[in-house]
């Protein structure tokens, strides 16, 4: 355990001292506030638009976790999808660019604690950054009467879907040593998870069924709504699961090359 | 060939063998048809990736046999295939656990409205289910989403609860056998019995199911033989075939009573629907009397005819039988100032009602029902004894009550006169009487003592309740007004509903997330621009800089 913390601490250390980290930050930062900023004003306008036209049945439909959480973890999710990558390309590809990584590999630290160290470096750092947008609940509970559940929900499927494109991202720095490749293998990755269930509209049967439960976007959906499923949580945690495995086994690979 | 090249060239060939398989495997997987007469490109396409796939992958293990076998037999194969099944046996295991999770997921609804589940009168509908209940949705796939979570939420409740999902334009044929008329359309099964819904809410579906796997159609009786709209005419706009369909799609059974030659209302009867239009014989009217005071329910439309030769309005008798109850149908036309658009005012003659009475039929009435051509005033009298009776539907306030029929019917003149009545005025009514047990049984008695047929024994113990609704006009369930204004579908619907009295019925408040309470002053959009977009960003590079800084000056 204190291996995996020693890990961790170096992790973060690197991030903390990497230009690249605080841009990438700043910019996922930048986009989410406008996001949550435009959508919470269009929400003002659609009010009073219905309000004057006494539009009843559109006041209805008008609520915070319709109009400005659901959207905002749908946006959030894109932005993550291209933004975790390029902070975990550096994890395991730089060392094997640094030549480090035949230093760890005969280190005492075994694989699963290496694994589980970057994982949780990467991790924390971008937890980090989402605390920031911790801001954007303040403000509704603040101005207005939000549904605490949909944001629970939310933060949640934010939690998951970053936690995941953290492992796609682990896995994808582990093939390489070029960290641009990493972050674009990761991003495409990433991408496929969450395109996989368009055709399930189209494609009928079985197929259809099996495509959408392994699409990314039709679990967090119903997380941003307030909804928490066993199943959802069960395909974050096997999503994750399989690419940290993968990435061991890659690691491990080298090993015997 | 020397090896050498054998072995490049087995090589290439393996590698774009792969690349063929794979683009002649993929569109098969997902499905798409490769029929050779619908498709004959793309069925083309794969099959020259398939041949061509496995032709190139012969040819690059016959190019390198040598290769191959030592490849296989190869210590790191061996090791690498290990590895390969350990890792696919992981992966295995970790679908496995997913499908078993997807098949038994539990929910936990975080809304405060919980409009993500069902309300609990639904869940013990669905406990007491001991038939399957089949749903069947006609949705266009695109639009499928919509109803999809409600659907399921059944679904995954009950286990004699199956959902199905059909495209009426890929299939009519399915939408014709379930005789689907128009899409989104929720098919409601259970054994024989059916109902067909549209615009599902929670409400609708249980009481759909409520209402299949309750047994036996309630029965509603038109009576005919005095003029009354044709049930069986759903071609032209004055026949009632419409009105039946509707009755029947929310699981009524509708048929004819020529009360003339049958003599009494049938003991299962649950209502009778008069649309008369004639005068009606005086041993049908003492049957319906006979009817009503046993508990029976009636539908009346009142429907102001005009008599040529008596040069007033026909009198059917109904009128008579209402104004006992409290109920008085008045010979009179309810007109309306309407403003057509090139043609200035003018008086109409088919009223439009936005205002309703106090009463479970009209409370969740909003929209404005339509009536004519012709309607008379059916209004209450308030101090009937042992009775409720109040109005329905009024008309606006730019109508009146026209006394002179005759000069309307004549002469189709009319003027809104300072004595008229004016609106809005009352065109329909609802009675109800409940006949306490004692005095009933106490009747039985008499009745006994006659040498009659005693009641049943069930009428001896409970309240004997009547229920009489009477309109004044009988056009606005007509197959014209029925189909164009959904407002009175479901008027009418809900008055046959309260009539028949299904206790069994629920409300469920429909579930909505909050409204949202947003009204920021521009100061506050402001505050609220810069702090969530700017301020965070802005004190991250802030500290990024202090941390690169230091570092320098560290070093």
């Amino acid at each position: 355990m204190r291996n995996v913390l020693a890990i961790v601490e170096k992790e973060l250390r690197t991030y903390f001292v990497s230009p690249v980290a605080y841009v990438v930050m700043t910019c996922f930062l930048l986009l989410a506030g406008w996001f949550f900023f435009n959508l919470l004003t269009q929400l003002q306008q659609y009010i009073q638009m219905a309000q004057s036209f006494q539009r009843f049945d559109m006041l209805e439909q008008l609520s915070i976790s319709n109009a400005v959480v659901a959207p905002l973890v749908g946006n959030l999710a894109i932005i993550l999808m291209f933004i975790v990558p390029i902070v975990t390309m550096r994890a395991l590809a730089e060392e094997k660019k640094l030549r480090t990584d035949e230093l760890l590999l005969t280190s005492p630290l075994t694989m699963g604690e290496i694994i589980a160290g970057k994982f949780l470096g990467s991790w924390l750092f971008m937890v980090l950054g989402i605390v920031g947008t911790l801001l954007y609940p303040y403000i509704l509970f603040h101005y207005s009467n939000p549904d605490p559940g949909p944001i629970i929900g939310g933060y949640l499927a934010i939690f998951l879907i970053t936690t995941t494109f953290v492992a796609t991202g682990l896995f994808a720095s582990s093939l390489t040593e070029s960290q641009a490749v990493a972050a674009v293998v990761a991003t495409v990755i990433n991408l496929g998870l969450f395109i996989i269930g368009w055709p399930a509209q189209t494609v009928s049967g079985i197929l259809g069924k099996v495509l959408e439960n392994v699409s990314l976007q039709s679990h967090f959906e119903s997380l941003a709504k307030g909804v928490i499923e066993t199943k959802d949580l069960v395909y974050f945690v096997t999503v994750v699961a399989v690419f940290v495995f993968l990435a061991k086994r890659s690691l491990e690979s080298t090993r015997y090359r | 060939m020397n090896p050498n090249e054998s072995r490049k060239l087995a090589r290439v060939a393996g590698l774009c063998s792969l690349v063929l398989l794979l683009f002649g495997i993929v569109p098969v997987v997902f499905g798409l048809p490769i029929s050779l007469e619908r498709a004959p490109l793309l069925a083309l396409f794969i099959v020259v990736n398939l041949a061509g796939g496995i032709l190139l992958l012969g040819a690059s293990v016959v190019w390198n046999l040598e290769g191959l076998r030592s490849l296989v037999t190869a210590r790191s194969s061996r090791m690498a295939s290990n590895a390969a099944v350990y890792s696919a046996a992981v992966v295995g295991i970790l679908v496995l656990v997913n499908v078993l999770a997807i098949r038994h997921s539990h929910k936990w609804d975080l809304t405060e409205s919980k409009q993500f589940t069902l309300a609990p009168q639904t869940e013990k509908v669905l406990d007491g289910l001991t038939k399957d209940v089949t749903l069947r949705a006609f949705w266009r796939k695109a639009e499928q989403e919509q109803v999809k979570d409600l659907l399921t939420n059944y679904q995954r409740a009950s286990k004699m609860v199956k959902v199905e999902f059909i495209d009426p334009v890929e299939d009519p044929a399915a939408a014709k056998q379930f005789e689907i008329s128009q899409e989104r359309t929720l098919h409601v099964q259970s054994g024989n019995d059916q109902v067909r819904i549209t615009e599902p809410t929670e409400e609708k579906v249980t009481n759909a199911i409520i209402k299949v796997s309750g047994g036996e159609a309630k029965a509603v009786y038109f009576l005919k033989g005095h003029g009354e709209p044709e049930l069986e005419d759903m071609a032209s706009p004055r026949g009632y075939g419409y009105f039946k369909k509707a009755l029947e799609d929310e699981h009524y059974k509708v048929g004819d009573l020529l009360l003339m030659t049958k003599g009494e209302v049938p003991a299962d009867a649950s209502l009778v629907v008069a649309a008369p239009t004639r005068p009606l014989l005086d041993a049908e009217l003492q049957a319906l009397e006979r009817y009503l005071d046993r508990g029976g329910r009636l539908l009346a439309f009142l429907e102001p005819t005009w008599d040529q030769n008596e040069h007033n309005l026909v009198v059917t008798g109904l009128e008579e039988l209402l104004k006992k109850r409290g109920i008085s149908v008045n010979d009179n036309l309810v007109l309306d100032l309407e403003l057509q658009l090139f043609a200035g005012a003018k008086i109409g003659v088919a009223p439009g009602a936005e205002s309703y009475g106090t009463h479970p039929i009209t409370e969740n009435m909003k929209e404005v029902t339509f009536y004519g051509d012709f309607v008379r005033e059916v209004r209450p009298n308030p101090d009937t004894p042992g009775a409720t009776v109040t109005t329905l539907v009024r008309t606006s306030s730019n109508s009146w009550a026209e006394p002179d029929v005759a000069g309307v019917f004549d002469r189709h003149q009319a003027s809104r006169e300072k004595d008229d009545l004016s609106g809005p005025i009352s065109i329909a009514t609802a009675y109800e009487r409940k006949t306490p047990a004692e005095a009933k049984k106490d009747e039985a008695d008499a009745e006994k003592k006659d040498g009659e047929a005693a009641q049943d024994d069930e009428s001896k113990s409970k309240d004997v309740t009547t229920r009489i609704v009477a309109f004044g006009d009988e056009d606005w369930v007509d197959n014209g007004q029925i189909t164009r204004f959904a407002p009175n579908q479901d008027l009418a619907l809900n008055t046959v509903g309260w009539l028949v009295d299904r206790g069994d019925l629920i409300s469920i408040r429909p579930k909505k997330s909050k409204v949202a309470q947003l009204a920021l002053t521009p100061a506050q959009t402001q505050a609220i621009f810069v702090a969530s977009v700017f301020l965070i960003p802005e004190l991250l590079l802030l500290a990024g800089l202090a941390v690169w800084q230091s570092r320098k000056w560290a070093a």
